[in-house]
């Protein structure tokens, strides 16, 4: 009896070494087979093929868990199976999978049809009966799972299977584990090399110039066609150079500028540089960190804005052109305006003028009528007291002749301020009332000549005319204007020099233009003054000397006359005031 | 100029009293003329239509008639009186176009010029009894040349 237990013990053990010995095996074989490749798909068929052989199962898989998110978790990645019928449907893979990423741990069935877990899809034709699953696990982490499916022998898995089942997923684990990491840093190269082939082609083809430069001392890696064409420098010789060597951008002689990229800055600067004709090509450029071949690399992006420059240019030049022309043109407006202002101020003085002509026509006729009567009464008595036949008592009555003297001073006074405002009246009516005279052709030389003989006594003894005149054809005006005009024009020239001096007339024609100058050496008009001088109203006489409306009654005369009268002045060298007559008027004369 | 003791009769109409003292103590210093002052052109026609006149001188802007109708209705009353027209009015082509239609003498802008007006005046009188001369003399010539017709009648019911 206790031979027999001791056979039967022995038995057991020689079994259980049997068993160690196919274990140790199966594992030697893995482990050898395993150990002979790093390919992920090798090591995993390997894997499968000897599940399959020791475990005596119909199907085997390696399902790894992807790292990729979305889609399946799982991806199947070797199964081995006796025929395609046998495999494992789709509906049940991901039933299964999903139990053992929830629970993470061995899972046997033996009768996957009464299992309640999955009694659902696995119906009476099911094409698996007993399954076997354990996790696979590197440094911790469920990476996959091991399957194997439908045990050959009848009674289904044991314990047994599940323990070897589980050394070999945790032989295997780490070695799928080596290799998936191996795949995926061989992929992630492969990548990388494809980037990199893709970013050389986008170089190469791109109309910009593209440098890259080393990130760390800024020599050039790499440089497309563009760039050579740019610099005027083959590939071999920019390679190898650093950055502010080939292109002349201070800013890449700065390190700053590359702290700077390394912030995440681009840096842009415009920089220009002799081209490969000679000719001066403007660039701008852009300047970041980027990676490449996976490392940091300095990449320089130019765009050759050369046109654009030169286009910029035009347009400068062509906008210079246009501001130039639009400020003239203002300048025009500015003048045709203030002429029109100052024509209205005229038109508006004009009427005011009129009325105030009229309104003062009356009175100062009378007073000066009878300014004029009274002393002629005056020379009447004067003359009855002074007669033969008078009694000496009343012809030498001292009281009787100090009025009589008196009376005739007042008289003569009286006419005088009375003349003095008829004169005022008169000029402000010829003011008002321009148009009445008729036209005449006239030789502006005689109405100077008669005008000097007019104001002789404003020059006498002290101021030397000096006549220059020229040929001029006879001029086609209102003579009594123009020669108030000239009037006007010689008493101020008179009245700007202070003691002795000299007043020049000029005459001459130029083109259908009569010029009359009449130039004094007085003391001239400060600059202030000289854009005013027109304006009716506008006086440096004293009171009482002046109207102010000597200047601009000329100014509207020689425009009704369809010419012009202007003035040049130094201060303290004098004025010339130079009146301009076309020869005919044409249309644009005022209505007569 | 004047015949027999008559002396020329110059009317003065203004509606303002300082124009007709001015005129009239003018005229009366320095003339012999009869001188006549009318402040408005109503009174100036009243009083005219019962008296001889020579030359009137009038004003141009006056309420109710202007100086170129009062002119007009003293050419009906007094057709050899020299008329003129003294006026503050600004506008001369009116004044002008009123020249021509009224067949004014002379036409005098204010403030007048006392010498000037004088001789105008002087000369309107002149022409105005030219005028009347020229009348009597073409009256004279009429009467001779009727006279001749007659006595042109006589010799020939004579010789018939």
């Amino acid at each position: 009896m206790e031979a027999l237990e001791e056979v039967k013990r022995l038995e057991e053990e020689n079994q259980r070494l049997k068993r160690s010995v196919e274990e140790l095996s199966i594992l030697n074989a893995i482990g050898t087979a395993i150990g002979s490749t790093m390919d992920l798909r090798e090591v995993v068929e390997l894997i499968v093929q000897e599940s399959v052989r020791n475990l005596n199962v119909e199907q085997a898989a390696v399902m790894l868990l992807d790292q990729d998110e979305g889609g399946d978790p799982f991806r199947t990645m070797a199964r081995k199976a006796h025929s395609a019928e046998e495999a494992v449907p789709f509906r049940f893979g991901q039933q299964l999978t999903g139990w053992m990423l929830k629970h993470r741990k061995p899972l046997l069935i033996n009768e996957l049809r009464s299992d309640d877990r999955f009694k659902l899809v696995a119906g009476e034709e099911f094409p698996i009966r007993s399954l076997l699953s354990v996790p696979l696990r590197a440094k911790g982490q469920m990476v996959g799972l091991l399957n194997v499916f439908n045990k050959r022998d009848p009674g289904g898995f044991s314990e047994d299977d599940q323990r070897l089942l589980s050394i070999i997923a945790s032989q295997s684990s780490q070695i799928v584990e080596n290799a998936r990491l191996y795949e995926e840093l061989q992929r992630r190269s492969r990548d990388l090399e494809d980037s990199e082939k893709k970013y050389r082609a986008i170089m190469q083809g791109a109309s910009e110039a593209i440098v890259l430069a080393s990130s760390a001392n800024q020599r050039i890696l790499e440089v497309n066609e563009q760039a050579e064409r740019m610099t005027g420098l083959p590939r071999e010789r920019l390679i190898g150079r650093s950055l502010a060597q080939a292109l002349p951008v201070p800013e890449f002689a700065d390190p700053e500028t590359f702290d700077r990229m390394r912030d995440g800055d681009h840096v842009r600067v415009s920089f220009a540089l002799d081209g490969e004709d000679g000719r001066k090509r403007y660039c701008d450029s852009s300047a970041t960190l980027v990676t490449y071949g996976g490392h940091r690399v300095i990449q320089v992006i130019c765009l050759d804005v050369t046109e654009r420059e030169q286009l910029a240019a035009h347009l400068r030049v062509h906008a210079e052109e246009l501001e130039s022309e639009v400020a003239t043109a203002t300048r025009g407006l500015r003048e045709s305006q203030a002429q029109l202002v100052h024509q209205e101020k005229m038109a508006a003085l004009g009427k005011l003028v009129a009325g105030i002509a009229h309104e003062m026509n009356t009175p100062i006729g009378t007073i000066n009528s009878n300014a004029d009567t009274l002393s002629r009464s005056i020379q009447v008595v004067e003359g009855i007291v002074r007669g033969e036949d008078t009694p000496e008592s009343i012809r030498e009555h001292p009281k009787l002749n100090k009025v009589l003297s008196l009376l005739e001073d007042i008289a003569r006074i009286n006419k005088l301020a009375c003349e003095r405002i008829v004169g005022i009246v008169g000029s402000l009516r010829n003011f008002a009332r321009l148009d009445e005279a008729e036209l005449q052709v006239a030789d502006l030389h005689e109405g100077l000549d008669s005008t000097l003989t007019l104001v002789h006594h404003e020059l006498k003894n002290r101021i030397t005319i000096v006549k220059d005149y020229g040929e001029i054809p006879p001029v086609s005006c209102h003579p009594n204007q123009i020669n108030q005009v000239f009037m006007n024009l010689l008493v101020n020239a008179s009245q700007a020099i202070k003691e002795q001096g000299e007043i020049r007339i000029e005459t001459r024609q130029a083109g259908d233009i009569v010029e009359v100058r009449i130039s004094d050496d007085g003391g001239g008009i400060p600059p202030d003054h000289l854009e005013k001088i027109f304006d009716p109203g506008f006086t440096t006489k004293g009171v009482g000397v002046g109207t102010g409306l000597g200047l601009s009654i000329c100014f509207k005369i020689a425009q009704d006359h369809g010419g012009s009268i202007e003035v040049e002045s130094v201060a303290g060298e004098g004025s010339t005031f130079t009146l301009k007559l076309p020869v005919t008027r044409n249309g644009s004369e005022k209505k007569a | 100029m004047s015949e027999g003791a008559k002396l020329p009769v110059i009317a003065v109409v203004d509606d303002e009293e300082m124009v007709l003292t001015s005129l009239r103590s003018f005229l009366q210093l320095e003339t012999d003329y009869e001188v006549a002052t009318f402040q408005s052109p109503q009174e100036a026609l009243a009083a005219l239509k019962d008296q001889s006149l020579d030359l009137i001188v009038s004003d141009y802007l006056m309420p109710d008639m202007n100086g170129i109708e009062l002119l007009l209705e003293v050419k009906k009353i007094h057709p050899y009186a020299t008329r003129i027209l003294l006026t503050g009015y600004a506008d001369k082509e009116n004044a002008i176009k009123a020249i021509n239609e009224v067949g004014l003498y002379q036409y005098v802008e204010k403030p007048w010029d006392n010498d000037d007006l004088k001789l105008i005046i002087q000369n309107g009188l002149e022409r105005r009894f030219l005028m009347e001369k020229l009348e009597s003399k073409i009256q004279e010539v009429q009467q001779v040349q009727k006279n001749l017709q007659d006595i042109q009648a006589q010799i020939i019911k004579a010789f018939m």
